[in-house]
């Protein structure tokens, strides 16, 4: 078993059983055991994974209901598997913690405390830590946000959390008259104790005549004194009657390295894009959607489309259906797929079935390629709170003519 | 640059503190609406509809945003299923990626198509994966296998990038990323680029600030190529 599971695994118990010392405390729980079943491309034969995942809300531990926990996790353990852990081919009992923290509520409505693993995001970047958030809300318009603690790097296997890797931030921001948000942000990740990124951000939108909403995103690499990503864009929404949304928006990507890879030092290219959508609820049933997309890599460029529906039929009740086309032309390469999937729920029933197509040419590669995937799944509940899940897929691929996986569920809720 | 962006931030720092309240919406009463419904309350308040077809590339905006309120109808296993593969209430429609739950973004044949992705917006992956895990797959590949063009011979035997230098350049500063993907430590890089020895080419983009890496990272990286 991995060092930092056993840990993990008496600290999600520990949490579990807290709310038995508080009666009060209003504990709710969500379990799934999984078996999955695929194929391992780089060993080109079939593995087969038993996990459960435990998912624990505890609100009210105290008597003013200030304090509450959170947990989500998993433990995992694969079958019959060479020993290869890099592609986290084990047959050793592996753990993921993706969060699980004390949460302290400010009294009116003031923000929160936040003690343990738990995900982070501000304007400048975003992480997992182990450590300490403080978000203070109502300050006049402003929202403050701090946070600091060890930086949770997820591999296949298990938490890559070590000494010297940190992540810490800020943020301050809110509105400044009706409409409008403003937040500034910074973002300092630490590797072996030495700075590896530092960031800035600048976040303004600012919504107009009730009908569209104009916005700015920039994220500032202070370690290379460059814009590492910008984004501009509007939206509008011109009609009370009908729910159309049109979005216009630019986009520019300066891909900076983390400061302790040689790669750090090298020139790169700027990445910029044009983008058009429009989204169109044309009633509760039927929602449309489309997007043009120019890519410009200083020099190439690529053209990529989009349409799409998602479909829930009046005349036939409980079908649901979702179908999208999307094409790239240009560099690095052309693309033409198709997904088709739908849903029938019949009393405690759920049948889903779908199918995919890719017609895909790497301009890297010397031929092309056409992948297909089906699937079909289904769930039935049991009763309130306990549900059965199973899906199969195949999929024809570069690698294998038929490449079959599947999951079996069981979820429940106490 | 400093000289600029400093006081811009403080002016702003500043409008912030002296500005008047305007109250976050609680959406905590609304977490069980279906989203066209959201969407009629949204457009009649003046909001724009969100959680539309761009879903995927909106959403980062808005969740790092200070008035975001996903958590009032999500917690944060909604952010690390898809971002980190977690696998509790998964959807039907989801695939899988070993032990991992695959997001919607991922398509058919990943494993062959996921260059495309990755090249047409390098700072994409790195949302969600750290460079170890392209590593961990590539650094897998024998070299005999690969079909990528640059990677082969010329008509005349000759290494592609030794007979196309210039297509090599402009490959690489499109998408790094994809050559640390399996030369994580940069080794094939130094024959040609290393301040020391070889052909001592420089790899450095015009007006670059190496004083900002170096001070960060006590000349740990500079030391690579150049002696102190």
């Amino acid at each position: 078993m991995t060092g930092r599971v056993p840990l993990l695994v008496i600290w999600l118990l520990l949490l579990s059983f807290a709310p038995a010392l508080a009666p009060a405390a209003e504990f709710k729980a969500q379990t799934s055991t999984q078996y999955l079943w695929y194929k391992d491309p780089f060993q080109d034969r079939n593995e087969s994974d038993v996990l459960q995942y435990l998912k624990f809300s505890a609100t009210k531990i105290d008597s003013a209901g200030r304090f509450s926990a959170f947990g989500y996790g998993r433990v995992s353990r694969q079958f019959g598997s060479d020993e290869n852990i890099a592609l986290g081919n084990t047959d050793d009992i592996l753990g993921r913690l993706y969060f699980l923290y004390l949460n302290y509520a400010i009294p009116a409505d003031r923000g929160s405390v936040r003690l343990g693993r738990q995900f982070v995001a501000v304007g400048a970047g975003a992480g997992t830590i182990d450590g300490a958030r403080v978000e203070v809300r109502n300050l006049g318009p402003a929202t403050i946000s701090v946070f600091g603690g060890y930086e949770v790097r997820f591999a296949e296997t298990t938490d890559r959390t070590k000494s010297g890797n940190y992540l810490t931030g800020a943020s301050a921001g809110g509105s400044l008259f009706a409409g409008n948000n403003l937040e500034l942000s910074y973002l300092r990740k630490y590797g072996d104790s030495d700075v590896v990124r530092e960031m800035a951000g600048v976040h303004v939108d600012q919504t107009a005549f009730g009908k569209i909403k104009g916005y700015a995103d920039l994220r500032y690499d202070l370690v290379h004194e460059a814009y590492s990503e910008f984004l501009a864009g509007f939206k509008a929404f011109p009609f009370e009657s009908r729910m159309i949304t049109f979005t216009a928006e630019y986009y520019a990507s300066y891909p900076t390295f983390d400061a302790d890879t040689i790669y750090t030092v090298f020139a790169v290219t700027r990445y910029q894009e044009l983008v058009g959508r429009v989204d169109w609820i044309v009633n509760p049933g039927l929602t449309l959607y489309g997007s043009y997309t120019r890519a410009d890599y200083d020099g190439p460029n690529a053209d990529v489309g989009t349409i799409g529906i998602r479909a829930r039929p009046k005349r036939v009740a409980g079908l649901g259906i979702n179908a999208s086309v999307d094409v790239r032309r240009g560099y690095p390469g052309k693309l033409t797929g198709g997904r088709l999937s739908a849903d029938y729920a019949y009393k405690k029933a759920l049948l889903a079935a779908g199918a995919a197509y890719d017609n895909f040419q790497r301009d890297s590669l010397t031929d092309g390629f056409n992948a297909k995937k089906y699937w079909i799944g289904g769930s039935y509940e049991f009763r309130k709170n306990l549900i059965a899940r199973l899906r199969i897929e195949d999929a024809v691929t570069r690698l294998f003519p038929n490449e079959v996986q599947g999951r079996a569920s069981v979820e429940m809720g106490f | 640059m400093k000289k600029t962006v400093w006081p811009i931030l403080t002016l702003l720092a500043a409008l912030l503190a002296a500005a008047t309240v305007s109250a976050r919406e609680d959406h905590r009463p609304y977490g069980t609406l279906k989203l066209p419904e959201c969407a009629e309350c949204h457009i009649g308040s003046g909001v724009p509809p969100n959680h539309g077809g761009g879903w995927l590339q909106d959403h980062r905006i808005l969740a790092a945003s200070p008035n975001r309120n996903c958590y009032d109808c999500h917690d944060q296993a909604t952010c690390q299923n898809c971002h980190k593969g977690g696998g509790l209430g998964a959807p039907l429609s989801r695939s899988e990626w070993k032990r991992d739950i695959a997001p919607e973004s991922h398509r058919t044949d990943w494993i062959s198509i996921h260059p495309i992705q990755a090249q047409s917006n390098p700072q994409q992956c790195s949302r969600c994966h750290e460079p170890r895990f392209c590593q961990d797959c590539h650094g897998q590949q024998k070299k005999s296998g690969l079909t990528i063009r640059s990677h082969r011979k010329t008509a005349t035997g000759q290494s592609y990038i030794a007979s196309f230098p210039d297509e090599h350049a402009a490959e690489a500063r499109r998408n790094l990323a994809s050559c640390q993907g399996c030369h994580p430590d940069g080794d094939v890089c130094m024959p040609c680029h290393s301040a020391r020895s070889g052909l001592r080419i420089n790899p450095h983009p015009t007006g670059f600030k190496g004083g900002s890496i170096q001070s960060r990272t006590g000349n740990r990286t500079c030391r690579v190529c150049h002696d102190f």
